[in-house]
C-alpha cells in the first residue's frame, strides 16, 4: 500500500475526552499526517475524567479545554478521535459530525440504534466521515481477507469465529461473602483502568457482547463483504464475574448469525478470566468456502518468551508485526482525502450494534430474532 | 479375576484396529466366536446376538434396540476429549460454562449420521447439564448446532465434510469459570515441506480412543452397567440432530 501524501497540510485532530483508551489518540499521533492540537471535554464531567484528560493534554504539551464546541471553532479543527466513557461514544461523536468534523471514534459506537441513526444522519448531512475503531488490519485478519480475495476457499458461506479476552473483572463470580453489597459498574471499571481492561469504562453496565462484539462482528462483517445479518439466535450468562452478575450484564455468549446469501456465522465470546489462556486469550476464525476451508488465528505471527521472573501477567507469546493502529490511522487519512471507504464506518457499526441488540433479545426471549437494519 | 471374553463380529469396520488395542488390554481376551465370549462388539445385525449378551455397537442404533445393547459413544474416549474431562473432573477448570466443537471431515461417509449423533454427545457429557434449548440451521457445506443448557451452559457445533481426501479436521474447546481447555489441531500440526503445496498433518491419533473405549466398556459390564442409560444418553444426542438436521 502507497502512503498518503505527506506533503499536504496536516490533518488537525482535537481529542474528544481520553477517559477511556488513549492508544486511538496516540496512534493517529504517531502518525505522519495528523498533529493533534487539543483535548476536549465537557465541564460537567466527574474528576476523574478531567484528570485523565489533563494527564493526557500534558504529556502531549498540547491545551485542554472543557468546552468542545469552543474547541471545535478555536482550534480550526478538521477532525476528533473521541474516546470518553462508553457510553458517550456516540453523542460526542454527533456533536463533532454537527460541527463539521471528521470523526474517529472508539469502539462500540452505541448501545442504541436511535443514536447511531442521529450520526449517520450528521454524518450525510455535514458531509464529513467516521471511522469506529476496530481490529481489522492485524495480520492474520488481512490474511483471511487475501484468502477470501485471491478466491482461495472460494465463496464464502459460513465462518466461525472465537473472540476470548482471557481478562478478569473483579472478584469471579460467587467469591464474595453473603451479604455483600452490589459491586458498583463505574468502580469497578475504573479499576481495571490499570490494566486496560476498562473496555466498559462508565456508568452504563455493558456486557461483552456489547463491549467486544463489534470485533469479530467486525471481521464477519468485513470477511463476508458486509452481508447483512437477517436472522440471531443467542444465549449469554453472567459465568465468570461477580461484577457482570451483579449488573445483568453477560460475560459469556454464543451467537448463531443467519445471513443474506445463504450464509451462516456464529459467533463465541467471552470475558473467560486471565488463568484461562496465557496470552490475550484465544481468538480465532473458521472460514468454509465453495473451494475451501481455512482456520486462522488472530494472534499469529507471534514469538514465544519464557524466562525467569516473568511477571505472571506478561503474555507468554508477543504479537509481532501488528500494524493495525497505523494501518487505521493511514485509512482514516485517505477517508479525509477522499481516495477511500472507512474500513468500519459508522453505517457499519450501526448494522452490528443491530446484530447485537438482536443477540441480547433472542437471548432474553430464547427465540430467533430479526435484525433492524436500517 | 478372569479376563472378560470379547468377541469382535466380523463385519465391524476395522476389526483389525479393534483387536490390536484389545490386546493391549490384560482383562479383555479376544474370542472367535460368539458362542465363547462374554461381550460382543458389533455394528449392525442386533437381533443375531445372544440376549444375554453385552454388546457395544458401533453402528447406528434401531429404534427398538435390544436392552442388552450399548451404543459406543467413541468421541468420549478420544484422547483430547479424555484429557479434558480428567480437568473438569478435577476442578480445574470450574464450572463448564462453553464448549465449542468443529468436526471436519473430507467425505459424508466419515461425517455420517452416527458419528454427528456421537459429536453431539461428547459436548453434552462434558457441559454434563441437561438441555434447556436447542437450534440448528446450515449453509451450503456447512451445517450448525447451538444448545443451552438449563444451567446457563451453552454449546455450538459445526459439521463440515468437504475437506481435501483423506483430511480431518477437530477443535474442541471447553470454556469453565476458572479455566478453559484448547483441543485443536490447528495446533496439533506439523508441516511437511515437500513437491506442491505445504502440507500440514497431526500425528495419526485415529485409533487411540479404541482401547479407553473397550476398557470401559469391559469396566460397565464388570460394575452391571445399565444399558437403558447408555441408550438414553445416545437417543438424546440423536434427537436434537433429528430436529434440527434431519
Amino acid at each position: 500500500m502507497n502512503p498518503t501524501d505527506r506533503k499536504k497540510p496536516p490533518i488537525r485532530a482535537g481529542v474528544l475526552s481520553v477517559v477511556k483508551h488513549d492508544y486511538l489518540p496516540r496512534a493517529l499521533a504517531a502518525h505522519p499526517r495528523f498533529e493533534l492540537v487539543c483535548v476536549t471535554d465537557d465541564a460537567d464531567r466527574p474528576q476523574w475524567t478531567d484528570d485523565r484528560n489533563e494527564v493526557f493534554a500534558k504529556e502531549f504539551g498540547i491545551p485542554y479545554l472543557t468546552n468542545p464546541e469552543q474547541a471545535f471553532a478555536e482550534f480550526e479543527l478538521d477532525a476528533v478521535i473521541v474516546s470518553p466513557e462508553a457510553e458517550r461514544h456516540c453523542a460526542l461523536a454527533v456533536r463533532a459530525a454537527e460541527a463539521g468534523l471528521h470523526v474517529v471514534v472508539d469502539k462500540p459506537l452505541s448501545t442504541r440504534l436511535d443514536e447511531c441513526d442521529r450520526l449517520i444522519n450528521a454524518l450525510g448531512k455535514n458531509g464529513v466521515h467516521c471511522l469506529v475503531w476496530n481490529r481489522n488490519f492485524l495480520p492474520a485478519i488481512v490474511q483471511a481477507k487475501e484468502a477470501i480475495d485471491s478466491g482461495q476457499v472460494g465463496t464464502l458461506s459460513s465462518i466461525h469465529c472465537d473472540f476470548y479476552f482471557a481478562k478478569d473483572a473483579g472478584p469471579p463470580l460467587g467469591s464474595l461473602p453473603e451479604g455483600s453489597p452490589p459491586i458498583d459498574w463505574l468502580e469497578r471499571q475504573l479499576e481495571a483502568h490499570a490494566d486496560g481492561s476498562d473496555g466498559g469504562v462508565g456508568t452504563e453496565p455493558m456486557g461483552e457482547l456489547q463491549v467486544e462484539g463489534i470485533y469479530p462482528l467486525a471481521y464477519i462483517h468485513l470477511l463476508t463483504g458486509g452481508a447483512k445479518v437477517r436472522r440471531v439466535v443467542a444465549r449469554t450468562a453472567s459465568h465468570f464475574h461477580q461484577a457482570h452478575a451483579d449488573n445483568d450484564v453477560d460475560d459469556l455468549a454464543t451467537v448463531t448469525l443467519e445471513m443474506e446469501n445463504g450464509m451462516v456465522a456464529t459467533l463465541c465470546l467471552g470475558r473467560i478470566g486471565a488463568a484461562a489462556h496465557p496470552d490475550i486469550g484465544e481468538i480465532k476464525l473458521h472460514l468454509i468456502g465453495d473451494r475451501g476451508a481455512a482456520v486462522i488465528s488472530e494472534a499469529r505471527p507471534e514469538v514465544a518468551c519464557y524466562h525467569r521472573n516473568q511477571p505472571a501477567l506478561q503474555f507468554k507469546h508477543e504479537r509481532v508485526a501488528d500494524e493495525n493502529n497505523y494501518l487505521l490511522s493511514e485509512n482514516f487519512a485517505r477517508v479525509i482525502d477522499g481516495t477511500e471507504s472507512p474500513m468500519l464506518s459508522a453505517r457499519d457499526a450501526r448494522d452490528i450494534c443491530a446484530t447485537v441488540l438482536a443477540a441480547l433479545a433472542s437471548a432474553r426471549t430464547g427465540e430467533p430474532t430479526e435484525v433492524d437494519h436500517l | 479375576m478372569n479376563p472378560l471374553r470379547l468377541h469382535v463380529s466380523f463385519d465391524v469396520p476395522e476389526r483389525d484396529a479393534i483387536l490390536a488395542a484389545a490386546s493391549r488390554i490384560p482383562t479383555l481376551a479376544v474370542v472367535e466366536s460368539e458362542t465363547e465370549a462374554d461381550a460382543i462388539v458389533a455394528f449392525q445385525d442386533l437381533g443375531k446376538w445372544p440376549k444375554d449378551l453385552p454388546v457395544l455397537q458401533l453402528g447406528e442404533l434401531p429404534t427398538e434396540a435390544p436392552t442388552n445393547v450399548y451404543p459406543a459413544l467413541p468421541s468420549r474416549f478420544d484422547p483430547h476429549a479424555q484429557a479434558i474431562r480428567r480437568r473438569l473432573d478435577a476442578g480445574d477448570l470450574g464450572r463448564p460454562g462453553l464448549a465449542r466443537l468443529h468436526v471436519w471431515s473430507s467425505t459424508s461417509e466419515a461425517l455420517n449420521h452416527r458419528n454427528k449423533i456421537d459429536a453431539i454427545d461428547l459436548v453434552l457429557w462434558l457441559i454434563g447439564e441437561d438441555i434447556e434449548s436447542s437450534f440448528g440451521t446450515q449453509s451450503q457445506a456447512n451445517q450448525v448446532i447451538h444448545l443451552g443448557f438449563v444451567h446457563g451452559a451453552m454449546a455450538l457445533i459445526d459439521f463440515y465434510d468437504q475437506l481435501p481426501a483423506d483430511d480431518r479436521y477437530r477443535s474442541l474447546t471447553v470454556i469453565g469459570s476458572d479455566g478453559a481447555a484448547y483441543a485443536d489441531d490447528h495446533r496439533d500440526r506439523n508441516l511437511f515441506f515437500a513437491s506442491g503445496d505445504t502440507n500440514a498433518r497431526p500425528p495419526a491419533t485415529g485409533y487411540a480412543h479404541l482401547g479407553p473405549m473397550l476398557e470401559d466398556f469391559a469396566s460397565c459390564i464388570r460394575n452391571n452397567g445399565d444399558a437403558a442409560h447408555a441408550q438414553r444418553t445416545y437417543r438424546a444426542a440423536e434427537t436434537i440432530l433429528k430436529e434440527w438436521l434431519p
